[in-house]
């Protein structure tokens, strides 16, 4: 006011805002913006011990608090609120070149299944109450894992066989023909070289070559197969 | 050199007294300018570093969610992961006096306040080494190869831990750093290199330990609560 090379007094900062030179923050401020820190911690724990929202509303409610706090770190304690307005702008644009990362990162999480073939056919019918429905994703996921583990060596990773080694299982006839239980069935007891039926007269191991399968596992397996197969497959004549 | 107009005609200037401009920049006003841009943005870069670690937290436990639910209360205290919040605010709020201090040239609150934010700063590193880091390398909860746990309940217990030590750590890293800046500080206040002129470097800092705070505001609740 009087006497701008003097500005800040003890005690006076806070009053007179348009004095020449740089803003400092009153203890008043830094106090109170403590207080309401510890104040929000309190209330972050509290809530997240007391409450239930379920998985997802609980860590929003948490993030929630916990941006509060970080604005207020950042407008007071970071003196963002007063310093030069490209400070504030470098920031925000941190956070949203972040938003971004995160957000893409989950979409892709979210929707990568969708563009498997798993999801995208329906040639099984699917169960329509959620808690079926579910038992039959987990089937489809573990089926696909087990696949991968013992039968894509030979009817490789895509399932369209490898010449001189395994057949075909995509739009196979003898795959669609046979009922789940007979695919079961003949996962279990497998198919030498010789056998008549055979067509490809490479043998097909018993399980698959692996003893260890359960019968429950091969099941998950048919049922992984039978997702891969095209909506509209009928079997050839 | 230039002399100092001063009150105080018998004492001799104190460093603060007589702030440096380097050569290359115009004022004084655009040397702070420019310090004080380089430093946001170095801390730009240290959120998108940290952004990493929320990044794998939040795919993983989109992926397994059941282990992720009972991870804090099975692995984490959270009353350790509270005090060490509020010993982190209450350095922040220090520093952030420490800058007010300067400014108003109280040379011996400067200081002060600047061993309370180095003690706190330390408290937070004993406390997440002795009862946080120790004891869960004693029993093995350790991240990726190293877990030898025998009491992990699925098979994705290890997947949390490996989160766990490596934001936490990189986090205590930083505050290890920490350490040495505001030590830095203090032996500079010490010889009165900071007041109402000169406190840049006091800001700099400060912004940093600031960032720290703030990263550690959305640690907590992640590891330790929900």
């Amino acid at each position: 006011m009087t006497h701008p090379s003097h500005p800040n007094m003890p005690g006076e900062s806070n009053a007179h805002d348009h004095h020449e030179g740089p803003h400092i923050s009153s203890v008043r401020t830094l106090v109170t913006v403590f207080v309401a820190l510890l104040a929000f911690t309190a209330i972050t724990v509290f809530t997240a011990k007391m409450t239930d929202l379920g998985d997802f509303g609980d860590i929003v409610l948490a993030l929630g608090l916990a941006s509060v706090k970080g604005t207020l770190v950042c407008l007071y304690f970071m003196h963002l609120r007063y310093d030069n307005v490209f400070y504030s702008f470098l920031f925000l644009s941190c956070l949203g070149a972040l938003a971004l990362f995160l957000g893409l990162t989950m979409l892709d999480i979210n929707n990568r299944d969708n563009i498997d073939p798993i999801r995208s056919q329906h040639a099984v019918p699917v169960p329509l109450d959620i808690a079926g429905r579910a038992r039959f994703d987990e089937a489809q996921r573990l089926g696909r894992d087990l696949y991968m583990a013992n039968c894509a060596a030979c009817h490789a990773v895509d399932a369209r066989g490898i010449p001189g080694l395994g057949e075909n299982l995509i739009g196979d006839s003898f795959v669609l023909r046979s009922s789940d239980a007979e695919l079961v069935d003949f996962i279990i007891k497998g198919r030498t070289a010789n056998d008549p039926l055979s067509e490809t007269g490479v043998p097909m191991p018993p399980r698959g070559g692996n003893p260890n399968l359960t019968d429950e596992q091969i099941a998950q397996i048919v049922v992984y197969v039978r997702a891969l197969q095209p909506k509209d497959a009928k079997p050839k004549p | 050199m230039a002399s100092i107009p001063s009150d105080h005609n018998a004492r001799p200037a104190a460093p603060h007294e007589n702030p440096v401009v380097a050569s290359h920049f115009r004022s004084k006003a655009e040397q702070e300018d420019a310090g004080k841009m380089g430093m946001w943005l170095f801390l730009t870069t240290e959120v998108l570093l940290f952004g990493g670690f929320f990044c794998a937290y939040a795919v993983f436990r989109m992926l397994y969610p059941e282990t992720f639910e009972g991870a804090s209360a099975k692995f984490l205290d959270w009353r350790i992961g509270a005090i060490n919040t509020v010993v982190l605010l209450l350095s922040s709020f220090t520093v952030a006096m420490s800058i007010r201090n300067a400014q108003l040239n109280q040379q011996w609150w400067l200081r002060i306040n600047l061993i309370i934010t180095i003690a706190c700063a330390i408290f937070f590193l004993v406390t997440k080494l002795w009862l946080e880091y120790w004891p869960k390398i004693v029993e093995g909860k350790l991240p990726g190869t190293f877990f030898t746990y025998s009491g992990a309940m699925t098979d994705h217990d290890q997947i949390f831990l490996s989160i766990y030590w490596t934001a936490t750590a990189t986090h205590g890293l930083h505050v290890l750093i920490g350490v040495f800046l505001l030590t830095w500080l203090l032996v500079r206040a010490w010889k009165l290199h900071f007041g109402p002129k000169t406190y840049l470097a006091l800001e700099n800092v400060g912004l940093y330990w600031h960032v720290v705070d703030l990263i550690w505001i959305f640690l907590f609740p992640l590891l330790y609560l929900v």
